[in-house]
């Protein structure tokens, strides 16, 4: 697609930039006020000493719109979050299947001063984020990789502003508002019998909780990730050596289970959600179309001799069949300076056609620029699986199931025209996910792992890294369990109908196993490659697995994979193969 | 993570071993669960908030101040009634295993009977 280039602009009325004070962070106590909980709003605590039937109201819903200002919840205004990227990656232990068609993709990011309004006093401290002050989550299977970030890269985002109900954290306790020594978090806690002493009348309530809910961008509808370093090369369109900013952007009203509208409306019987059916989804919350994806592209400093605009150029990543919206990116001669753009996702076309998901990248660079740039390539031939994971007995055992009716098909064939489902017994499969300096790609012919096996890779990255800047390969990914192998997608009503009781419960008991830690950074002048080419067999480090105490031959997932041995855990469950290349 | 597992591994198998099994306060288990997954156990307490599943249930069993969600074969006994469960003490886990470390554990019941 042809960019429309405007620029530069010379702004005719200078904005002062007066320096203000960051707003203060959100008090997540508001999560569970009575007026974020009216009309179905907020989020619902639990006890002090919860019962695993509690639970359930931690996700009655999981998520909760923060602010819905005139709306009736769950809708809410979308907010526009800015930030930088700490840490990326997938929640590698897996999210509950009730309410996710697929696992959340989580993005850590440092939250700009001026959003710091956004953040919860729940997202700092001792119950606080694994990185970064805020979290941008969205499903993976909605949210395709050339747009997830990485370290250090810029984050526009756009998309509901909602408390993670389902982890309250309540710290301090709170006291009995008469029975000022029994500690509590809901007044409940405060009524006998769970408070022998208190009020028999059950009148006391419970005061001065301190809950750490945090607040959440969950999901976006639209989002632009720039890479400040180097470049990125995509499609040919980088000249190589030659710095170069890339943005990508993704749009799409599909949130998944937190962006519908069935799975975040509160009822009032929270026991119901067993018996509540959303799936498949059609109520989502997010209209794309309301107005135009806008956010600026940050350039680096002008270089000497730049005397023009920079070389701006828009590429459509839009699915097949969608409607590929314009893309307008003006240049602003800063300071600092930035691309301006603007996605048209208002404006239907002569056809009424409004865009639905849609995605660019953007390249800008200065021309010249003679910023030293390292041209690397790095290949991944092989993932080297020493050890898959895979329990010697699943988790539970084979089910056959029609899949309208749910009657046992093991013996007798379905009615027409319902199919025969396959349920429980082995989970077979891996999902691993490597960037390189935040360019993302997923390891192939996973799906059917089971025993130690060597699957060849035929992934590269194409990229140039500044001087000062590392080579940073860091991997996430999971060996699948019963959880994540097969639940997703389904309703609490479902699975029981299909699982039954016992055998649902511990599927959904299952979860994924961990692959240990891949994180590497090389620092340059050669980021590895030895100044031309280098090959490398990197383990893994930590994670589950390990070999039986006695035979050690033996590989393990658990003490139960070794009949009157234990498992000795030793990490290390794959090694990769790759090799880093200096482009001259 | 190993001792989740082979409890996870028992759950809905396990049955009362006659002589290795101990008589426990739910308070006690609430306070060190981590000491009990995995073994047999017998509480007593009240049940509360029967939940009929199919043919199976799951109720919570409070003595005082502390509770147990007890997950049965059977359909649960009535609320208010005292019960004397033997089980298996489990981990439950239903989201991601970071965020959901404080999530309560589970008995699953082997035998029951009337309790005074």
């Amino acid at each position: 697609m042809r960019a429309n280039v405007r620029g530069p602009l010379v702004l005719a009325c200078a904005v002062a930039l007066l320096p203000t004070a960051a707003p203060a962070l959100i008090d997540s106590n508001l999560a569970v006020s009575p007026a974020t909980q009216a009309n179905g709003g907020g989020c619902y605590g639990t006890p002090l000493v919860p019962g695993l039937l509690d639970m359930l109201i931690l996700v009655n819903p999981e998520w909760a719109a923060v602010d819905t200002r005139a709306h009736t919840p769950p809708v809410a205004d979308p907010i526009t979050l800015h930030g930088t990227v700490v840490l990326a990656k997938i929640n590698e232990g897996g999210d509950l299947p009730a309410d996710h068609e697929g696992d959340d993709q989580n993005t850590f990011i440092t939250v700009d001063p001026a959003d710091l309004g956004f953040v919860a006093t729940g997202n700092v401290g001792r119950h606080g984020e694994e990185g970064g002050q805020l979290e941008v989550e969205w499903e993976y299977p909605k949210y395709p990789l050339f747009a997830w970030g990485g370290r250090g890269d810029r984050l526009t985002a756009v998309g509901r502003w909602i408390w993670d109900c389902g982890h309250p954290d309540p710290d301090p306790p709170g006291s009995c508002s008469v029975t000022l020594s029994q500690p509590c978090a809901i007044d409940g806690d405060c009524k006998p019998p769970t408070c022998a002493g208190c009020d028999p009348a059950g009148t006391e309530t419970c005061v001065g909780v301190t809950w750490n809910y945090h607040s959440e961008l969950h999901p976006p509808q639209a989002i632009a990730v720039t890479r400040t370093g180097g470049y990125k090369v995509v499609h040919g369109a980088v000249r190589f050596g030659r710095r170069s900013t890339r943005t990508d952007v993704w749009i799409s009203p599909d949130g998944g289970g937190a962006g519908d509208a069935c799975l975040v409306s509160h009822i009032s019987n929270p026991v119901n959600l067993l018996n509540t059916e959303c799936f498949p989804l059609h109520q989502p919350l997010a209209d794309v179309n309301a107005a135009d994806f806008a956010f600026d592209i940050p350039l680096p400093p002008r270089p000497r001799g730049a005397k023009h605009a920079p070389r701006i150029r828009v590429l459509d990543r839009t699915p097949p069949s969608f409607r590929r919206p314009r893309a307008l990116a003006t240049f602003v001669d800063g300071p600092p300076p930035r691309v301006h753009v603007v996605v048209k996702m208002a404006k239907a076309d002569a056809r009424g056609r409004f865009p639905s998901k849609v995605g660019k990248t953007i390249l800008a660079a200065w021309r010249p620029d003679p910023t030293p740039v390292t041209h690397l390539q790095v290949q991944v031939t092989a993932i080297e699986i020493v050890n898959p994971l895979k329990p010697v007995t699943p988790a539970i055992a084979p089910l056959k199931r029609c899949e309208v009716s749910a009657a046992d098909c093991a013996t007798t064939p379905c009615p027409l025209p319902q199919g025969c489902l396959s349920l429980g017994g082995t989970v077979r499969g891996w999902e691993v996910f490597l960037e390189v300096n935040g360019d993302w790609q997923r390891l192939t012919n996973l799906y059917a792992v089971l025993d130690p096996v060597t699957v060849p890779q035929n992934l590269t990255y194409d990229l140039g890294v500044l001087a000062g800047d590392t080579l940073h390969l860091h991997a996430t990914g999971h060996s699948l369990d019963c959880r994540e192998g097969q639940l997703y997608g389904l309703s609490f009503k479902r699975a029981l109908a299909l699982y039954g009781f016992f055998p649902g419960a511990t599927c959904l008991n299952s979860e994924s196993h961990n692959l240990g830690t891949f994180d590497i950074a090389l620092p340059g002048p050669d980021y590895g490659s030895g100044g031309s080419t280098a090959s490398f067999v990197t383990s893994s480090v930590g994670g589950d697995g390990g070999h039986c105490s006695v035979r050690t031959d033996r590989l393990c997932l658990s003490d139960a994979d070794c009949p009157g041995e234990s498992c000795v855990v030793t990490g290390g469950s794959y090694k990769l193969h790759y090799t880093i290349t200096q482009v001259r | 993570m190993r001792a989740r597992f082979l409890a996870i591994g028992m759950l809905g198998l396990t049955l009362a071993r006659p002589g290795g099994v101990s008589a426990v306060g739910i308070a006690d288990i609430v306070a060190t669960p981590e000491a009990y997954v995995g073994q047999t156990v017998t509480v007593v307490g009240t049940v509360e908030n029967p939940l009929p599943i199919g043919p199976e249930s799951m109720f919570d069993l409070r003595d005082g101040r502390a509770k147990l969600t007890v997950m049965s074969h059977a359909s649960p006994p009535a609320p208010g009634a005292r019960f004397s469960i033997t089980g298996t003490v489990q981990e439950a886990h239903v989201g991601d295993t970071n965020e959901n470390h404080d999530f309560p554990h589970v008995l699953v019941e082997s035998a029951r009977s009337p309790a005074p």
